[in-house]
């Protein structure tokens, strides 16, 4: 998520300035990182030089000096291009939960206490998000977010534990690949590095 | 300071009664399942199972199905008397109950949610939730005036004179809940209460669920495998295979 693309989506409801669209941002997005005010600002001014948004008119009223500012057409067009553009679904493994949960199964580092610490601890955290006050089911749209995720590393993880329960023996890697078994190829090991390399190549290429 | 006179900072609690408070409930607990076993037919479905549920607290019976948990909270509610283990519950070894003093227990002290159309068909919305006050010889028309008032408090005032076949499956289980809560209950059994239901009116019937159990500083034994559901509780015991594979407390 950009925050321009945020900003130009709460602009798209109308001229505002700068405390609105970070009011807007943070209710929007209310258990994220508050919008920092300079960042407002800054990207204002990045939309208007992009001839995205541009200087509405400004405020004077009986404080300081305020900028309204409004959408552009261009502005707009970029606001469809943005959502007409699906988000790129996150990369597998990218996530230490993941990693954790592949060396402790595969290795079987007590994987039945592993899965049920991390199970506490998501189940922790989804106990706190759902004590989060809800006024209305769409306040609630970024909570629900990490609420689906939590649920589903929790099934994920009753399963992997489940495919892994299945086949206790494996860590899964093929041993001549992985590393050498000592006494399993006599010789000098500097050398034989990478001849082992090639032949473990096309010794597996002529397996599959 | 050495052993002897930390227990003896203990005041009034002389020997003899520490021995028979070890037989009874321990304090704080509402609910007492020890070492319980059963067999189905064809499957063993509790293998020694622990249970202990302390007043005022909500624990989680969760697992995948096929666990027994849902045998576990049918023992623990004394609708099934389990092959081996002792169940105490409020302070009553079950066992040692006769089914109509179960009964009985069941009615007054005891809410129950299924997760399917456990109304009385035959009877409104207003006559299922009066049905434990009548059944306990209760007035009748201060039992339908407060099952009156749980329908509404349960979001359900719109379908009192409504048969449960023209009831949507969020509305029979807000009256299930009401009925389950009329009595006011000490405990509260609830398997599966949002299984039938769609994540919107899950979340709904559920939490008006915890809401009024916790108001009240009853317990609450929810069963189920929906993780969301879980996260509600105080404290989790999930069941694998018929035996506990792990606790954890969520508070």
């Amino acid at each position: 998520m950009s925050t321009a693309d945020v900003v130009l989506a709460l602009l798209s409801r109308g001229p505002a300035h700068g405390y609105d669209l970070k009011r807007g941002h943070d209710t929007w997005f209310d258990q994220g990182r508050p919008l920092a005010f300079g960042q407002v600002y800054a990207t204002l001014a990045r939309l208007e030089r992009d001839g995205l948004a541009a200087v509405a008119h400004t405020e004077t009223g009986g404080g300081p000096e305020r900028t309204v500012y409004e959408i552009t057409p261009a502005g707009r067009a970029r606001l469809a291009a943005w959502v007409a553009e699906p988000a790129e679904p996150a990369a597998p493994g990218a996530d230490e939960l993941i990693r954790k949960t592949v060396a402790a199964l595969r290795l079987g580092l007590d994987p039945a206490g592993f899965v049920a610490r991390q199970r506490a601890a998501h189940l922790r955290r989804m106990r706190v998000l759902e004590q989060t006050p809800a006024t209305d089911p769409t306040s609630r749209l970024v909570v629900e977010h990490a609420v689906a995720h939590l649920d589903a590393d929790l099934r994920w993880l009753e399963a992997a534990a489940g495919y892994v329960a299945a086949d206790p023996a494996a860590d899964g890697i093929p041993r001549a690949v992985a590393h050498d078994r000592p006494g399993d190829r006599p010789g000098d090991s500097s050398d034989d590095l990478s001849h082992d390399s090639s032949d473990d190549l096309s010794h597996d290429r002529s397996r599959a | 300071m050495t052993p002897q006179s930390t227990s003896g900072d203990l005041p009034g609690t002389p020997p003899a009664d520490h021995r028979a408070a070890a037989d009874r409930v321990p304090a704080g607990a509402v609910l007492e399942a020890r070492g319980v076993q059963h067999a189905y037919r064809r499957t063993v479905a509790l293998r020694g199972v622990d249970l202990r549920v302390d007043a005022g607290e909500v624990v989680a019976v969760t697992g995948p199905s096929g666990c027994g948990k849902s045998t576990l909270l049918h023992a623990a509610a004394g609708l099934l008397v389990p092959q081996a283990g002792t169940v105490t519950l409020l302070g009553q070894d079950l066992a040692g109950l006769g089914e109509d003093d179960r009964a009985l227990l069941r009615r007054r002290q005891v809410g129950i949610v299924l997760q399917f159309g456990q109304l009385v068909p035959e009877l409104t919305a207003v006559d299922n939730v009066a049905l434990p006050l009548l059944l306990d010889g209760r007035p009748a028309d201060g039992a339908r005036r407060l099952a009156l008032d749980w329908l509404e408090r349960c979001g359900a005032e719109d379908v009192a004179a409504t048969m449960p076949s023209d009831m949507s499956g969020g509305e029979a289980q807000r009256v299930a809940v009401a009925r389950a809560l009329v009595t006011g209950p000490s405990v509260v059994f609830a398997d599966e209460p949002t299984g039938s239901l769609d994540t919107l009116a899950g979340r709904q019937v559920l939490g008006l669920l915890v809401a009024a159990v916790r108001e009240r500083g009853a317990s609450l034994v929810l069963v189920t495998h929906d993780n969301t559901v879980a996260a509600k509780a105080d404290r989790e015991v999930r069941l694998v295979d018929g035996t506990v594979a792990s606790e954890a407390v969520l508070r």
